[in-house]
């Protein structure tokens, strides 16, 4: 049982809704991530699923009350971690990757599966970040449809400290960038995967907040694209939120426009 | 000398020329040259296709304008737009 302090409050939620990620510094100690990136310095192949074998510390960033109840917010307390997993090796000199999604562009708009990236070192600009696009989880779209796209104009850069964790939507549009230092950059990928369908808010649900913070979803665009797709993503962004509180209803206007001030008047006019 | 062809995707936020840009990637004619997401500051060459043309590119692919049939859904970002520029400082 995860004690509530450790859960995301509604505004939290909101925020990951709309941007498909959050960043996080569960504040490890300095010696705990310098273990892990010395031992993943030392590793001479790259162990596959089997990285726990070879650096079990990891299990402790997964392990932890904070990062356990961040998973807990977004999936459920029934989450589960894949088998799948990866040490991304980003060498220097590295050319980026092309945008892709990880996910098999199935038509849902729920957080069925989230990434989770930690990173057991500071990364710079130049050490080849991750590069994501805020607010793609939400398109179908096969990685080779994104293989012409250079750079967007809001496309963020996962520069963290060291103990940083990246958690993000399956489907969100990311890649790793070009890597201009002389060090490597590691990069510790695990998925974490829904196992039921929510029946109520699996976070610090405050009613009040919720309604608060609820204009969040329908006035917030993080990626400039058509005004179409933004009235789309809206719409899309409430599917998410209705699914993931199990459908509660919340007393909320969607009518941005009434009581709205008019401008004053010219009274030189009259 | 030879003259070379330089291309240019821009992609807009509306299949208007005049409509902001919101992703752009050149490719230039050079043997080895890379096109990449870039991990530092990035030059906005134009800020609509018009602009682009203004410069001397000329189009060379207009994006589809016909709607997606599902269309509660989003998918790829933007229109695609293709211009070309033909130059001969390469060698």
């Amino acid at each position: 049982m995860i004690d509530n302090k450790f859960l995301l409050d509604d505004k939290q939620i909101f925020e990951f809704i709309i941007n498909g990620y959050m960043i996080f510094n569960p504040k490890f100690s300095a010696d705990f991530n310098k273990t892990i990136l010395q031992k993943a310095d030392a590793l001479e192949t790259n162990p596959g699923d089997n990285i726990l074998d070879e650096i079990p510390e990891l299990n402790n960033v997964w392990g932890n009350p904070k990062v356990k109840g961040i998973l807990q917010s977004l999936l459920g307390s029934t989450y589960t971690m894949n088998s799948h997993r990866h040490c991304h090796m980003n060498e220097p000199g590295s050319v980026s990757q092309t945008w892709h999604q990880d996910g098999l562009n199935e038509r849902h708009h729920e957080v069925k599966t989230v990434l989770g990236m930690y990173y057991p070192q500071k990364v710079t600009n130049k050490m080849g970040p991750t590069a994501i696009v805020p607010g793609t989880h939400f398109r179908n779209a096969p990685s080779d449809r994104l293989a012409t796209y250079g750079n967007f104009k809001d496309q963020v850069l996962g520069t963290v400290e060291a103990g940083s964790i990246i958690f993000l939507h399956y489907d969100i549009w990311h890649a790793a960038t070009s890597n201009t230092s002389n060090k490597t950059r590691y990069m510790f990928k695990f998925l974490f995967n829904k196992n039921n369908q929510a029946k109520s808010p699996s976070w610090h649900h405050n009613p009040t907040e919720a309604v608060k913070h609820f204009g969040l979803l329908l006035t917030t665009q993080v990626c400039k694209s058509a005004q179409s797709d933004f009235y789309k993503e809206k719409f899309l962004r409430e599917k998410m939120w209705d699914n993931m509180t199990g459908g509660i209803k919340l007393n909320i206007s969607r009518d941005a426009w009434s009581g709205k001030k008019r401008p004053k008047k010219n009274t030189n006019m009259m | 000398m030879s003259i070379r062809q330089r291309l240019l995707y821009l992609h807009a936020a509306t299949p208007s020329i005049r409509s902001e840009i919101i992703a752009m990637a050149i490719h230039e004619p050079i043997k080895n040259s890379v096109t990449q997401i870039e991990n530092s500051s990035i030059e906005w060459l134009y800020n609509s296709v018009h602009d682009a043309i203004i410069d001397g590119w000329r189009i060379i692919h207009f994006p589809q304008q016909r709607a997606p049939f599902e269309d509660r859904e989003v998918d790829v970002m933007g229109y695609e737009f293709i211009l070309e520029k033909l130059e001969d400082n390469f060698d």
